[in-house]
């Protein structure tokens, strides 16, 4: 059973996943000095859509996803459904591996090929999902202040050298903020993805809904946060060109002249961000099999899963280029399909069903 | 034979025993005639029996010649002491001889009246109580466990004087037959956890059981995993303090060592001097051992990993002295340390062994071999030296022997993780070991309490020791909301 | 095989593990890698060559324990690389270079004059580019030919960019010849922001030696050294011109930065030589009918310890003494602004100050700041006074 403060955190580490690696470029190439303010508003958007996978979580208490689809829409349907949203999950494992590797082999490891990356941490990930849910929750729970104390040090050491309020000034001040609300850039990735943790609701000791919309926002907070700074920090003109303006931003600290170039060791912490969404994520997936086919033994599933995300991992994008193509495109589409369309749909046939069971035991009450 | 045959001593009692432990030379077989009525025979080991005591019950028996207490009315005319009554003895009156005098007792048989006594004189050659070698502390009691768990017991007994502390006695071990007592105190020890601690121990099947060790390695939540779910100890007072936190412990006879469970993480790094010290010192010396503990872990493999990999996080000036150090060196860094580390090894095991007129040589030898010449022969830099003293020296600050070799294998698996992937590598080691400490449970309770399954009132003696005053005076803490099955 | 399920799976784990063995493809032994210190670039623009000098650091020229270096031991080499553009010219370098390079551990990234005036944006653009590159080091241009300054020692410092850096320091803290925006990652961000930026320049003095114990043996410190005198005026990715050493004080203090300055000036009919300290700039904007007014305040703290020449003795005499400065430096500040807005460089930002107040738009920003009005105030307070109360006459 994990508990409620342990499921926020989970929620908050895996929605700041991999949105410090891949987001933070184009956000500010769209929206210049205002990129910080997008988070916060697509983050209350995704409240709002949490709300309906909350409702949902409450309509069948117990019972994670894929359970909810079988009980719903009949077994083989049921079925169907929950094995696409296990490809879902592991698409999506496979591309936030994609991503960790770009990022080594982009900067501090060039030359080792991404499988060995991939599988270091599938490897780590199964043994940990193999624990079951308490593991995966106690384990994020022991590294989070591991993760954020460094991080957060460096970024305000940082602060105390470079910081300039010049960098938020506009530097055309004609701007609109009816566009800064008209951008969903962050709408489908990360927030959408949250779909993922319903697989941990049931497990979840007390008032999980809260839990969840507690953590929603606690990550919307502190990516905002986190662009504040790099704003502050690098300004707008180097961070809309950078790849990685996280790491460059901590490239550029030194403590006194003794510790310096950190960029290796919280690139490394962050990347304990990326593994947690990973882990979260090939839970789902594993969880998913689990209550589909009941199987007496777990190792031959993870194994496959390994090999399955693994290959995922290096297909799933050419490169940098067709990746952000993809995100601008297509990907609020087709996350908002998963996220959104399923489960109202899901929602809209429990509460038809339920209204429908109603009146039957009532005609049967009535004696008809 | 029928059953109350079973009952029957048989004539040839004498001969059948004396077969039965095959003529030993210490087996001493006395025949006392009385005035009247015919001889009896009293037998004993004369090396576990106290000769001195049995002389004493005799004499008693000859100058007295009275009632002593207890005894059946039907002795009255003979002035014998107290028979074993018949009903609690199902079995073999051989078998039951040789335990009894096994264990050191001494039995006077009368075959014609068909009677045997037992005397407990019970007094194995021993060692006198003083303070184990691997344990000591500097203020607080210095008295340790002996081989004889009844002189262990007489020590727990005299620091817990309380009608509500358990032994319970079992004997395990095909072979050796060795006596186990499970100790608690039963208004403190939940129910399940000592249900659950009796069960484990009636459930081995082993021939052997010479060190508390054995019995760890069949009690113990998971067997292939680096870290002990069991403690281990040989001060009374540690011992005595546990209980009080409703803890079970196992004695064995014949070891010093008694183990204790359940045990979390941070308790290893406790030891009985933060009780016996100022809750501040307490606390900073905590802080010490747990720095210790992740720099002996850590440091090798972080070397590695910036010399090898992350080369621009050395400062330049160190980087340019390092980069002087390894020109002309043979071996990769990685090499480099391991090999120091396994003469490290070596040293240290070769020092446990050696004898005491010969370890100072070998300590001189030991430090100019690898400190000096093998620098200076350019076959290791002299950073590595420094790296592996820093080590080995860390690795024994944590008051629990065992954890130390705990460190060891974690050392190691993290070396050959930082040779291969750099920090990549200590990552994905360091979040594998978490995920297996986050679920390794000891007697359940989660390893990591009351850190990972967050429990507040626990955290007053983790990190910090608070002063007694705050502490969870009734024990339990993490205890209470274990549940068993 | 059924049976020996157990066994044939630890033989396939054991056999995937022996991709452990394979050779770790990061893997960088320290004797394998070249420490750069200084960057040398300079491009010639008709034939289209870049040249790229890495000064690499020679790690046995430090106190090991295998003993101390020879006198003839050279600290550093340098290498060249030659290529059409940056990427090229990195490439190139291991056809001499023996070792990996290492540069994340430079101090400065020296540019030849030619190269600034050609203009940075290329190099900017590589550097920002390569994964391990920083731009938190100082940009500097060479006066000389950069061959000399990359090919000489220095005497006291042994590495070349220690003398760089601990100069840079040293004048950073404690003077206002420099200002802490020197580095390349403030040349970008000014750039991008159509501002102007000023970075030192490095001079030669006396013979570039690149012999060790030339220079190790020479009492004479003017004789091969390199020094800061003036600053190298960037616009939009070009130097568009230089500041005199005299002239940098001047844009330093009224960029704010704090330092304290020896000055010589007349006061009372005689030259007398003042420490000033910056302690505060304010500036305002006053919007008028005919053009907008751009008041700068200074506040500046006196210090007579280096006044040999005169020493006041009375409230009035120091008030004197005061306003003398307080005027002294008025004058200089207005002649540095002429000069400024003669040569069309806009060093006192007022065109971004304007902009801020809503007095200009990003098209007439140039002729904005040109046309407004600047007015110094000067505020100098006697602070600190010297060892002696009076001097010898």
């Amino acid at each position: 059973m994990i508990s409620r403060w342990q499921f926020t955190l989970l929620i908050n580490n895996f929605l700041l996943g991999t949105t410090l690696f891949v987001s933070i470029q184009a956000l500010i190439q769209q929206t210049q000095q205002h990129a910080w303010i997008i988070p916060l508003w697509n983050g209350c958007l995704g409240l709002i859509v949490s709300v309906l996978w909350i409702l949902l979580m409450r309509a069948h208490p117990g019972k994670t996803l894929a359970q909810i689809l079988q009980e719903v829409w009949s077994r083989p349907v049921g079925t169907a459904i929950a094995l696409l949203y296990f490809f879902h999950f592991s698409s999506i494992a496979g591309w936030v591996l994609h991503n960790m590797s770009d990022f080594m082999n982009g900067t501090i490891m060039r030359d080792t090929p991404k499988s060995v990356f991939h599988i270091m941490f599938l490897i780590v990930a199964c043994y940990t999902v193999a624990q079951g849910a308490e593991g995966v929750a106690r384990l994020n729970q022991l590294v989070t202040p591991f993760l954020f104390l460094p991080f957060w040090f460096v970024l305000l050491l940082a602060a105390t050298i470079n910081w300039n309020w010049e960098r938020f000034l506009p530097v055309y001040p004609n701007e609109g903020w009816s566009s800064l609300f008209g951008n969903f850039a962050m709408l489908g990735y990360p927030f959408m993805e949250t779909i993922a943790l319903t697989m941990l609701y049931p497990y979840v000791k007390r008032s999980p809904g809260r839990a969840m919309v507690w953590g929603i926002g606690m990550a919307a907070v502190s990516i905002s946060a986190i662009l504040f700074m790099i704003i502050g920090l690098m300004g707008v003109e180097r961070a809309s060109r950078l790849t990685f303006p996280v790491y460059t931003v901590v490239q550029e600290v030194d403590i006194g002249e003794t510790i310096v170039n950190v960029q290796s060791i919280i690139s490394v912490v962050l990347l304990i961000l990326i593994f947690i969404k990973l882990q979260v994520l090939i839970y789902g997936a594993h969880n998913i099999l689990q209550q589909m086919f009941r199987p007496k033994t777990q190792w031959p599933h993870l194994l496959a899963l390994t090999i399955l995300v693994s290959a995922l991992a290096v297909s799933i994008y050419e490169n940098g280029v067709q990746n952000g193509e993809f995100i601008k495109q297509y990907l609020n589409l087709y996350f908002s399909f998963y996220g959104f369309f399923l489960p109202s749909l899901l929602l809209l046939s429990t509460w038809l069903k339920n209204a429908y069971r109603r009146r039957n035991h009532g005609n049967q009450r009535r004696g008809r | 034979m029928s059953r109350n045959d079973r009952h029957h001593v048989p004539p040839d009692l004498i001969q059948l025993v004396q077969r039965q432990l095959g003529f030993p030379p210490d087996l001493v077989i006395r025949t006392l005639q009385f005035w009247e009525g015919p001889p009896l025979q009293c037998m004993y080991l004369d090396t576990m029996a106290d000769e001195n005591a049995v002389d004493h019950y005799i004499q008693n028996m000859l100058s007295e010649g009275k009632l002593m207490e207890g005894a059946p009315a039907e002795a009255e005319e003979h002035g014998y002491i107290r028979e074993l009554p018949f009903s609690s003895f199902h079995g073999d009156w051989v078998r039951h001889l040789v335990d009894a005098m096994l264990e050191g007792q001494c039995v006077i048989v009368d075959t014609n009246n068909e009677r045997v006594c037992f005397l407990n004189a019970v007094s194995p050659i021993d060692r006198q109580t003083e303070e184990p070698k691997s344990e000591t502390i500097v203020r607080g009691p210095h008295e340790g466990f002996t081989e004889n768990i009844q002189a262990n017991i007489s020590l727990v007994r005299k620091r817990l004087k309380n009608p509500c502390l358990r032994f319970e006695k079992m004997q395990i071990g095909k072979q050796t037959r060795t006596t186990v007592m499970l100790a608690y105190l039963e208004n403190l020890a939940p129910d399940g956890l000592v249900q659950e601690a009796r069960r484990r121990l009636k459930a081995i099947r082993t021939e052997s059981v010479l060190e508390s060790a054995y019995i760890e390695e069949y009690v113990q939540d998971r067997t292939w995993s680096p870290f002990a779910t069991l403690t281990n100890t040989e001060r009374p007072d540690v011992l005595a303090a546990q209980l009080l936190e409703g803890k079970i412990a196992i004695l064995i006879d014949g070891s010093p060592g008694a183990l204790l469970a359940p045990v979390t993480f941070w308790e290893f790094f406790n030891s009985p001097e933060d009780y016996y010290q100022r809750a501040d010192i307490a606390t900073f010396i905590r802080w010490i051992r747990l720095i210790s503990f992740f720099t002996a872990v850590f440091v090798p493999s972080l070397y590695v990993a910036a010399t090898t990999f992350h080369q621009e996080l050395i400062p330049p000036r160190l980087l340019i002295s390092l980069s002087a150090q390894r020109e002309g060196v043979p071996f990769p860094a990685l090499f480099e340390v391991l090999l120091m580390e396994v003469v490290f090894e070596i040293i240290r095991e070769a020092g446990l062994r050696m004898p005491r007129a010969i370890g100072q040589a070998l300590s001189i030898v030991g430090a100019i071999v690898l400190g000096q010449a093998a620098v200076e022969a350019g076959l290791i830099s002299a950073a590595i030296v420094i790296v592996v003293s820093i080590t080995g020296i860390t690795n024994f600050v944590v008051p629990v022997y065992s954890f130390g070799t705990t460190q060891r294998l974690l050392r190691f698996s993290f070396i050959l993780l930082a040779g291969f992937m750099g920090l990549f590598g200590v990552l994905c080691g360091t979040l594998f070991l978490a995920a297996h400490l986050v679920t390794l449970k000891s007697f359940g309770v989660p390893y990591l309490t009351p850190i990972s399954p967050t429990r507040k009132h626990g955290w007053k003696d983790v990190l910090v020791r608070l002063p007694r005053p705050h502490l969870d005076q009734t024990g339990l803490g993490y205890l209470r909301k274990t549940k068993y099955k | 095989m059924a049976r020996h399920r157990k066994t044939w799976s630890l033989v396939a784990v054991t056999v995937c593990l022996s991709i452990v063995l394979t050779s770790c493809w990061d893997k960088l032994e320290m004797d394998e890698l070249a420490l750069v210190s200084l960057i040398g670039i300079d491009i010639d623009p008709e034939r289209e060559i870049t040249t790229v000098y890495y000064q690499v650091i020679n790690p046995l020229s430090s106190a090991t324990t295998q003993g101390t270096p020879g006198p003839d031991e050279a600290p550093v080499f340098t290498y060249q690389a030659i290529g059409k553009s940056f990427g090229e010219a990195r490439m190139n370098i291991y056809k001499s270079l023996s070792r990996q390079l290492f540069v994340a551990h430079h101090q400065a990234v020296i540019v030849s004059k030619r190269a600034a005036k050609a203009g940075l944006r290329d190099l900017v653009n590589f550097v920002e580019m390569l994964p391990n590159s920083r731009t938190s080091t100082p940009l500097l241009v060479a006066d000389a030919q950069l061959a000399e300054v990359m090919y000489s020692f220095t005497p006291l410092e042994r590495l070349p960019s220690d003398a760089v850096d601990a100069r840079l320091d040293l004048l950073r803290k404690n003077t206002l010849f420099m200002g802490k925006q020197i580095e390349l990652k403030h040349f970008i961000e000014r750039m991008e922001r159509k501002t102007m930026t000023v970075h030192p320049m490095i001079s030669q003095t006396g013979t570039a030696s690149g012999n060790i114990s030339d220079t190790s043996s020479n009492i004479d410190a003017r004789q091969t050294n390199i020094f800061f005198n003036q600053g190298a005026v960037f616009r939009d990715y070009r130097m568009v011109g230089s500041l005199t050493a005299q002239q940098m004080v001047w844009y330093y203090l009224l960029e704010g930065e704090k330092g304290r300055h020896t000055f010589r000036m007349p006061i009372g009919g005689k030259p007398v030589t003042i420490l000033f300290k910056s302690v505060r700039i304010k500036k305002k904007v006053e919007r008028s009918p005919e053009k907008p007014v751009v008041k700068i305040f200074l506040d500046l703290e006196l210090n007579s310890v280096f006044s040999e020449e005169h020493v006041p003795q009375t409230l009035v005499q120091a008030r004197r003494f005061e306003d003398a400065v307080d005027r002294g430096i008025r004058k200089e500040l207005h002649s540095f602004y002429e000069m400024t807005k003669k040569r069309n460089w806009d060093l006192l930002r007022i065109g971004d100050l304007l902009l801020k107040h809503g007095l200009a738009t990003p098209e007439n920003i140039d002729t904005a700041a040109k046309e407004a009005k600047v007015e110094f105030y000067v505020h100098a307070k006697l602070g600190q006074t010297g060892g002696m109360k009076q001097i010898y006459q």
